[in-house]
């Protein structure tokens, strides 16, 4: 008699009940299951097939153009955008058909791609407009423990015909895996989950789901050394955490790359060592040497020079980082720098031609030292993944035709079906700069609008300000007052006194503003107003009341990946016709994970030792019908040393503003 | 006996958690507990402490690493023998990270496995269970090293299966290759992978179950099984009582003759009278007969299984010559064989 059942493999809640009916007639009376454990475990398969329901839709299969071959992916926004691998699109190209589970096939294309994580964001474009997506929510990936089950979602083999996806079961095998890459930096599996659910070619971009419907992983790849393409038993997913870390670099229609400290380390000593670094690296110019002992790196204990190696593997380039190390004397010292960019081809030095022929300009020796930096930039911009890099990877992952590669004879004799390549090399763009620009300001837009959104009741008919009245300390001392009148037309006027200097800036619509009472009134430029602060706030504030948000600037474009008040954020930058820029940084979940887009911080630098101070904003509530700040944080630097707090103390509604509300003062009296 | 351990199961993994919340009438009680993800974390987490990795000698397409498991306070540690450990350089990496030489103190052949020794003191090992810690049916999880992916003090890889059912193993495959005489447990976690052989099997307690054994590989097809070495056999075992040679029960024997064809046999059960290995210098070895024939008929009857052939060939006297008909990929062959003697040891 066949009663070997088990819960995990129970395909229904009435299979379960059937399988467990028997066992219990069997079993000894002590053994026998109550019908309230009865309810309970057919609860829990509810709860596992809900959960499945739950994120179903969002499953995506991967197409090329010719609709063969293939990937997974899935949605995560609403808007269509889905994630994938970079070696799904390697492969696919630019755009392509996508199939969900409603049996239809959608047209996608590009938005960005990290060959360096082997992630990529596509756009599933919508047949009617203002379509929403279903979507799958990304999880804590950190929060995930080695036991828990893991279910893999997605179309290995390209088996569904109808665009259903796969479902398949297993536990989490290991956390925080390292697996390494191919090519220079490319693909390469940092801080990673091992799963032992069936991942196989065609699985490849597709999500690792916890029992929740959340997605922890984007499954990738798997231990196919031995045995041929299939699933033996160890198969990879890119964390969530990491995913998550370059949405807003793949947003921005980037190339992304990731980030380095341009340092190595070594276990030596009983402890984590820093063996070489570049001495032009900006950890160096912060006090990094050789023979430190690295203690910790973005909160993370380092115990070992390989967990180092993929924690920071996680990391967009430009991603601010704090490391302690340990010097000579057992002095520690904490540093909080950008991490420099990991190129995807080799920096090649060629050497500075010399021409035979002195040009008349060339005669002056002055300006060369400051030449030579310049140029030696464009050397180290890496074009995208070569095909044939490609190719190896795809041997290793993805679901591949047994098309005969037409340029390499030799290749044929493994005994593996080979991918089929696009006729050209997908243009993803050059590594870490944006390729679409006009893309890049139209998702910009999209952010900054789902912010306005969703920060105010309504959007203003009638011509308004507010006026926020806001006291400021240092420390628990009360150093003065500020007022903030921003009008919904974009007008601005911010006054403020320190330790019992006062300063009034503003915009009255054409020009901008700075008075003081010892030099009296004078028009600035808009770059100048940006740099204080104070107006930096009001300008970020009032994009909530703009009809079009942030309506004044001249251009809005996404930076990509930046991290602002300890957070991930969205690099938002307004450039003005002078091209002086002023940064927004906005948030990508909130404290639970959950999207949501609030203003985190603003400033006009993005420097590590930035001298004019941003302003972090936090704790937001609704008052006269718009989200606004309780508090501002002035901070300076990279690391947000904080100088000045700023409550909120007051909010009043103006209709129909008086003017001179916003225009400079005449004379100099105060 | 069957149903009793998946109820504990049950019980002790499952419904506790869930059970006040669906009371109160919530259908998701998945959502809403700590453990929500599934009962095995506290189980891998116990199992990873009393698990090691092992390092040796590479000699041709062998790892030259595997898994082992600590089975007592002063360091003894269990094993899958291999090449890994004939070069007499075995390190061992403990559950901390920290790196030590062991020295091999016993090996069984019949079991394949191998007792190591290192001389730091293992305060955290697994104590074999009296009674088997799982029957048909329950969740086991095998921890590992497959793959070599974990490295120093990163845990082990761990899968999940069910264990299939318990069975006589007599797969002697390529003879000197895999000399495997006992019972095992198959289970249908996938761990017949490079490295992870050694590992343990435990159940959703975190109680060891078996050891995952040393990979086999049919010739031809490319399959491989997925099994482990019960733990009451490693007890045997680790004590030193285990009988010097183990004798082929399953195997047919020719009574007093003897042809010297030893069939694929897989728990007793009737299977196809494919042969397994046809033993040197046999009047079998001697017609031309080979790994993968299958026996169809003898002297003109059917031989329809093991059964069948056992019925046939077990009565022969030495000195007489019989038809044998085999099936080769897709010829049918006809040999004549003469029996020999049966070798008394």
């Amino acid at each position: 008699m066949n009663i070997s059942c088990s819960l995990g493999r129970f395909r229904t809640p009435v299979a379960a009940g059937l399988c467990l009916a028997l066992v219990a007639s069997l079993a000894p009376a002590a053994d026998e299951l109550t019908p309230g454990e009865l309810a309970a475990i057919r609860a829990a398969e509810e709860a596992r097939i809900a959960a499945i329901d739950s994120v179903y839709g969002a499953v995506v299969a991967i197409y090329g153009n010719d609709r063969k071959g293939g990937g997974s992916g899935v949605l995560y926004d609403p808007a269509g955008y889905a994630l994938t691998n970079h070696h799904v699109v390697a492969a696919a190209g630019v755009d392509g058909w996508a199939g969900l589970a409603d049996g239809q096939l959608y047209r996608w294309k590009i938005i960005g791609t990290d060959p360096g994580g082997d992630v990529a964001i596509i756009q599933l474009i919508a047949k009617e407009k203002g379509k929403k997506f279903p979507i799958a929510p990304l999880a804590d990936s950190e929060r995930v423990r080695v036991g828990d089950w893991a279910m893999a979602m997605g179309n290995p083999f390209v088996l569904a015909e109808d665009q259903r996806p796969t479902v398949t079961l297993g536990i989490v095998s290991g956390v925080h895996r390292y697996q390494a890459g191919s090519g220079m930096n490319q693909l390469v599996y940092g801080n990673c989950i091992q799963v032992d659910s069936s991942i196989n070619p065609g699985n490849s971009g597709g999500p690792l789901f916890n029992l929740h419907g959340e997605v922890i992983g984007i499954n990738g790849r798997g231990s196919f050394e031995e045995r041929g393409r299939v699933n033996v038993g160890l198969g990879y997913a890119i964390s969530s955490n990491q995913v998550r870390n370059f949405i807003p670099e793949l947003l921005s229609t980037k190339m992304a790359q990731h980030g380095t400290l341009d340092a190595q380390f070594g276990n030596r000593q009983g402890g984590v060592i820093c063996q070489s670094v570049n001495l032009d690296s900006p950890a160096a110019k912060a006090g990094l040497e050789l023979s430190n002992r690295l203690i910790s790196f973005e909160g993370v204990k380092i115990a070992d020079a390989n967990q180092f190696t993929s924690l920071v593997s996680i990391y967009p380039a430009g991603w601010p980082v704090t490391f302690t190390v340990e010097k000579e004397g057992k002095k520690q010292q904490t540093i909080t720098v950008r991490l420099t960019a990991l190129p995807y081809e080799p920096i090649v030095k060629v050497e500075q031609p010399k021409p035979e022929e002195k040009k008349p300009e060339e005669k002056k020796p002055e300006e060369k030292p400051t030449e030579k930096p310049q140029e030696k930039k464009p050397e180290e911009k890496p074009a995208e993944p070569t095909a044939q890099e490609d190719k190896g990877e795809e041997r290793k992952d993805e679901k591949k035709e047994d098309d005969k590669p037409t340029d390499k004879p030799e290749l044929p004799k493994i005994p593996l079906p080979q991918i089929k390549l696009p006729g050209q090399k997908p243009n993803f763009g050059q590594a870490g700069e944006i390729r679409d620009q006009k893309l890049n300001e139209s998702i910009a837009r999209e952010l900054a609008s789902r912010w306005q959104e969703t920060a105010r009741d309504a959007q203003p008919q009638e011509e308004m300000a507010l006026f926020l009245y806001s006291r400021m300390y240092r420390g628990e001392a009360n150093v003065g007052p500020q007022a903030l009148t921003i009008s919904n037309d974009g007008r601005i006027a911010a006054h403020y006194m320190i330790d019992g200097n006062a300063v009034h800036l503003g915009f009255d619509g054409t020009v901008y503003w700075l008075y003081t009472p010892e030099k009296g009134g004078q028009e600035i430029t808009a770059a100048k107003a940006h740099r204080d602060p104070h107006f930096a706030q009001a300008v970020a504030l009032s994009g909530m009341l703009n009809k079009d948000v942030w309506q004044q600037a001249g251009k809005i474009a996404l930076d990509g990946s930046d991290k602002a008040a300890g957070r991930l954020a969205y690099r938002v930058s307004l450039t003005d016709a002078a091209s002086e820029q002023l940064f927004l940084w906005l948030s990508v979940t909130n404290e639970q994970l959950h999207p949501e887009i609030k203003v985190l911080k603003s400033g006009v630098g993005v420097d590590d030792d930035e001298p004019i101070p941003s302003t972090i904003y936090r704790q937001w509530k609704r008052e006269a019908g718009f989200d606004l700040p309780s508090e501002r944080i002035l901070v300076k630097k990279l690391a947000e040393e904080q100088m000045l707090r700023i409550e909120l103390v007051e909010v009043q509604k103006l209709v129909n503003p008086a003017p001179k509300l916003f225009q400079m003062r005449k004379g100099t009296e105060e | 006996m069957i149903a009793g351990p998946l109820i504990r199961f049950i019980r002790s993994q499952f419904v506790n958690s869930c059970l006040a919340i669906v009371v109160i009438g919530s259908g998701f009680c998945l959502a809403q507990e700590p453990t929500d993800n599934g009962p095995f974390a506290d189980a891998v987490a116990a199992a990873q402490k009393r698990v090691v990795k092992i390092y040796g000698a590479t000699i041709g397409r062998s790892p030259g690493y595997a898994t082992g498991i600590i089975v007592s306070p002063d360091g003894q540690i269990i094993t899958a023998s291999g090449v890994h450990l004939s070069e007499g350089n075995v390190r061992v990496t403990m559950p901390d990270g920290s790196l030590q030489q062991a020295e091999v103190v016993r090996r069984s052949p019949s079991l394949q496995t191998a007792l190591l020794k290192v001389s730091v003191p293992t305060p955290d090992f697994f104590a074999i269970p009296e009674q088997p810690a799982a029957s048909k049916g329950d969740w086991v999880l095998a921890v590992s090293n497959a793959f070599k992916v974990a490295e120093g003090a990163e845990p082990l890889s761990v899968n999940i299966g069910v264990l299939s059912l318990r069975v006589r193993l007599d797969a002697r495959r390529g003879y000197n290759d895999f000399p495997y005489e006992d019972d095992v447990y198959l289970i249908d976690a996938i761990t017949s992978n490079p490295g992870a052989a050694g590992g343990a099997v435990v159940n959703a307690q975190g109680e060891l179950v078996g050891l995952v054994g040393k990979v086999i590989e049919g010739k031809t097809t490319g399959t491989r099984l997925n099994y482990a070495v019960p733990a009451d056999l490693l007890q045997r075992f680790i004590r030193g009582d285990e009988p010097m040679t183990a004798v082929a029960e399953t195997t047919p024997r020719g009574g007093k003759g003897e042809l010297g064809i030893r069939l694929f046999a897989l728990g007793g059960r009737k299977s196809p009278a494919y042969i397994d290995r046809v033993l040197p210098g046999s009047p079998a070895a001697e017609a031309g007969l080979k790994t993968d024939d299958l026996v169809v008929s003898i002297n003109g009857e059917v031989v329809r299984d093991s059964g069948d052939f056992r019925r046939l060939t077990d009565t022969l006297p030495a000195g007489v010559e019989i038809t044998l008909e085999v099936k080769r990929k897709n010829d049918l062959l006809s040999v004549r064989i003469k029996t020999a003697a049966v070798k008394t040891p």
